[in-house]
């Protein structure tokens, strides 16, 4: 064994080697010529190194840059053509100098701007690399996420180039206050990621606990938030999320003025937000451009669902294997007559029904549309009559599993949905085993669990568990908004008020 | 006291109080009192909670002379480190004995009116587990999590109130018919559903707050506790009248097991799987206040440590003491007189020999 730990650690070194090649340190040469290899041999002779020499005030100089991230355009009009205007144009021979571009001399800078699309520009004799900025990029627009819809509000999404996301934050809050801070994680990747916050409102003490877990982060690659979410999140056996996924703007404004932390990675469309509790999973935008009443309706039947996601299958389990006697006297023929045609347990049948739904999620999510209607037009086959008909199921298992898998989709949140999903088996095989007692059994320990459960130093289950009276009008009902003065408080924010009293002219 | 345990609010405080209080005691709470002192078992449970009301002002008073520290640690400071030493070991094994008694009582309730056929083992060893996971993190998860959980007792005040509308008042007149000595009788009996208030010897300290609002917030809680044991006493009496009270030991269960709800029948099944989080509750309670006893004598162990192992021994007991009728009275008629002791006192003495003594705690840090 010690011989492969040795082996290891020296592959380790020698790629470390490789990768750095020690240029953190390395200062602009003097010569030219050294100045130009360098910078070749740092990229390998890559074929898509471009090079181009020209003479500018009787000097040597020359443009260095990716072609395969450089926008030929820009480097047109930013630079090529103000030369070639200077050669032909006397006039304009003094107006036009090389001075106006950002300049650098340290090596490690340089590549890592020309990785970012720079052009650069070696002049023989100065001690300084010209920077140019001609970055490329191709973005799709901004259009609305599909699994993010609203009725009312803003039809804005988030696109993959932190860039363009951060500006559509920047433009929405035009506030001095509004904090952005890049770090760039991947050690082969080297993503970009976006720690923002407002403040004087974000609880700095979250925002420390934030920078220090993402600056452990040692990996070689962050391709996606969910990948970076495993590297900082409190508890990684948990089912639940304990970060917001979103990709709607003015979900991220909501949650920024709220207190709370948004974190960006370059390449994805999804924003992470902490700290988080398990309310806002139940929450959407839309519930706040509706009326009052309506949003509180709603919110409650989405945390209701949630409790008939969890729990039916299994009380159903419980009720036909262990206490038929709940039952009212009307149901039980019924019930009965359903059950007995079947012929294996309750839990079998469950999770035949409940497997083949996640069956057809998963066959039809990734399909083109036109298959995925046929999907679900077998799928209708079997979760329905024939097969009742065929007596693999019972009637009244069907139902049960319908309206299961209709309320965890409830969910506006994915990720929430799929921890739903997948509680209910263990529910269901613990109703299998011991009734009600198991399902009350099970209650307990994800109660339990989600009293213990932080995000980010702020409870999970707040503002429930620790209770606090005011709170619960902003996250399980949704009070008019001139009701809404005061921040939750569950992360801490560290400015309460939000508004004063905005219906004085009544 | 242990500095590293983040403390609780105040009104956490009333919840800890609360629902360590309510749990199993509840379901033959009436029959027990009812043995005594009959139709007047009603006055019996008020006068108990009066009892304790006093109980929880004397605590209190020790508590104030030294409000920074648990009972083990102060009973140090007192008595001096030998004697204290006998003390500390006589609580934990208190403490350990409720929770025995709690599991096995839990344990019987379980096997007869849910799952009779289920092994019984099995049913405590999840329970037991269940409260260790709680347990094992802080006081502050356990707030939480019984904060939670005391919605259970607005389902069941629920319930109970439900067949308010068919109670007999004339099944308790003439009201003190059967006569002070009964009456005191049936308090003492009452007593043991109290059980919980305890806790405030170790609890108080971990606590935010004025010590006079700790004791407010005490006074409420049992005060609470107190009314709604009435209250169900009260209705059970009513509803069943003296003749068939006295045949059934566990009314509440028996009259929700005989009403339907259109929707739903035998609603003692149903009540009494949400009954099992309160259950869970005193439980857990009681193995912290094991554990945190443990911690105060082992001071180099964890106290999560201590706890899986006292978890683990409690269960072994539990497997081999058999449950009948026979031991359980035995061993809740040892803990009662055991209570008199270590909740009223022991609480004395030692206020006593501190006042005597003259020893004082350092004061108050919030």
């Amino acid at each position: 064994m010690g011989f492969f730990k040795q082996n290891h650690r020296g592959i380790i070194q020698h790629y470390k080697q490789l990768q750095n090649s020690n240029i953190s340190g390395t200062k602009v040469f003097p010569s030219f010529g050294e100045n130009v290899n360098f910078i070749i041999e740092f990229f390998n002779n890559s074929h898509d190194l471009m090079t181009y020499p020209f003479m500018f005030k009787q000097k040597e100089c020359m443009v260095l840059y990716l072609e395969t991230l450089v926008d030929q355009d820009k480097l047109e009009q930013k630079f090529f053509i103000p030369l070639s205007q200077r050669e032909n144009n006397i006039e304009k021979r003094k107006s036009f100098t090389l001075e106006h571009f950002p300049n650098s001399i340290n090596f490690s800078e340089i590549t890592s701007k020309m990785l970012q699309g720079f052009a650069i520009v070696i002049m023989d004799g100065e001690k300084h690399v010209l920077l140019i900025d001609t970055g490329l990029s191709n973005d799709r627009g901004t259009e609305e996420p599909n699994n993010e819809k609203v009725v009312r509000g803003s039809h804005l999404g988030f696109v993959e180039n932190i860039a363009i996301n951060l500006n559509l934050i920047r433009t929405r809050i035009k506030n001095q206050n509004l904090f952005i801070e890049y770090q760039t994680i991947g050690e082969i990747t080297n993503t970009k990621i976006a720690i923002v916050h407002l403040k004087g409102i974000a609880n700095e003490d979250v925002l420390k606990n934030v920078q220090n877990r993402i600056k452990n982060i040692s990996s070689d690659m962050i391709f996606g938030p969910g990948y970076f979410e495993e590297f900082i999140e409190d508890s990684t056996v948990s089912p639940f999320p304990q970060m917001l996924s979103t990709e709607r703007p003015d979900r991220v404004i909501a949650n920024l003025i709220e207190g709370r932390i948004a974190l960006f990675v370059d390449g994805s469309p999804t924003v992470l937000i902490v700290p988080i509790n398990f309310f806002s999973f139940y929450q959407s935008p839309d519930d706040y451009n509706s009326r009052a009443y309506i949003g509180t309706f709603i919110q409650v039947i989405r945390l209701l669902s949630f409790i008939i996601a969890v729990s039916l299958p299994g009380l159903y389990i419980a009720v036909i294997g262990f206490h038929f006697e709940v039952l009212p006297e009307e149901l039980v023929l019924t019930v009965k007559g359903a059950v007995e045609k079947v012929p294996y347990p309750p839990l079998i049948e469950a999770i035949i029904m409940e497997l083949t739904i996640e069956l057809i999620r998963e066959a039809g999510i990734r399909l083109p549309s036109a298959i995925g209607t046929t999907i679900g037009i077998v799928g209708g086959l079997v979760i329905g009559d024939a097969i009742v008909k065929a007596g693999l199921v019972s009637n009244t298992m069907i139902i049960v599993v319908a309206t299961t898998a209709i309320s965890s989709y409830v969910v506006p949140s994915n990720e929430m949905s799929a921890a739903v999903r997948l509680l209910r088996f263990p529910i269901m095989i613990a109703a299998a085993t011991f009734g009600f007692v198991g399902i009350a059994f099970s209650f307990m320990a994800l109660f339990i669990h989600l009293c213990q459960l932080e995000s980010f130093g702020s409870p999970y289950l707040a503002p429930i568990a620790p209770f606090r009276f005011k709170d619960i009008k902003d996250s399980i009902v949704r009070l008019p908004l001139w009701k809404l003065n005061n921040r939750p408080l569950d992360h801490q924010p560290k400015k309460v008020n939000q508004q004063s009293s905005s219906r004085k002219w009544k | 006291m242990n500095t590293k345990e983040k403390k609780i609010t105040q009104f956490q405080l009333f919840f800890l109080i609360f629902l360590t209080q309510i749990g199993i005691g509840v379901i033959s709470l009436p029959y027990e009192v009812f043995k005594d002192s009959e139709s007047d078992a009603w006055i019996s449970v008020i006068i108990a909670g009066f009892f304790v009301q006093i109980n929880i002002v004397l605590i209190w008073l020790l508590y104030r002379r030294f409000p920074s520290l648990t009972i083990f640690e102060m009973m140090s400071e007192v008595v001096g480190k030998h004697i204290a030493f006998i003390f500390k070991i006589a609580y934990i094994l208190f403490f350990s004995s409720v929770a025995i008694l709690l599991i096995l009582l839990f344990g019987r309730m379980t096997h007869i009116w849910i799952i009779p056929r289920t092994p019984n083992w099995i049913i405590l060893l999840i329970m037991i587990s269940l409260c260790v996971f709680c347990v094992k993190e802080n006081l502050t998860v356990m707030a939480r999590y019984y904060f939670v959980v005391s919605f259970s007792v607005i389902f069941f005040l629920i319930l109970i109130t439900s067949f308010v509308k068919g109670i007999n008042i004339l099944n308790i007149l003439p009201v003190g018919q059967t006569g002070f000595p009964s009456i005191i009788k049936g308090t003492a009996q009452s007593l043991l559903s109290f059980l919980g208030y305890e806790m405030l010897l170790v609890i108080f300290p971990y606590s935010l707050g004025k010590s006079v609002g700790k004791l407010k917030v005490a006074l409420l809680a049992n005060g609470i506790v107190t009314i709604i044991y009435a209250y169900i006493t009260f209705v059970c009496l009513t509803y069943l009248g003296p003749y068939v009270m006295k045949l059934i030991p566990e009314p509440i269960l028996f009259i929700l097991k005989f009403r339907s709800f259109q929707i739903i029948e035998r609603t003692d099944l149903l009540f009494l799987s949400v009954w099992i989080a309160t259950f869970g509750t005193s439980i857990m309670m009681y193995l912290y206040l094991t554990s945190n006893g443990l911690a105060n004598m082992f001071t180099k162990t964890n106290r999560s440590t201590l706890l899986f192992c006292t978890a683990t021994l409690l269960y072994i007991l539990v497997l081999f003491i058999p449950t009948n009728d026979n031991v359980i009275n035995l061993i809740s008629n040892y803990i009662k007189f055991a209570s008199y002791f270590f909740i009223f006192g022991l609480p004395c003495i030692l206020l006593f020999v501190s006042i005597l003594r003259g020893k004082k705690g350092s004061p108050e840090t919030v």
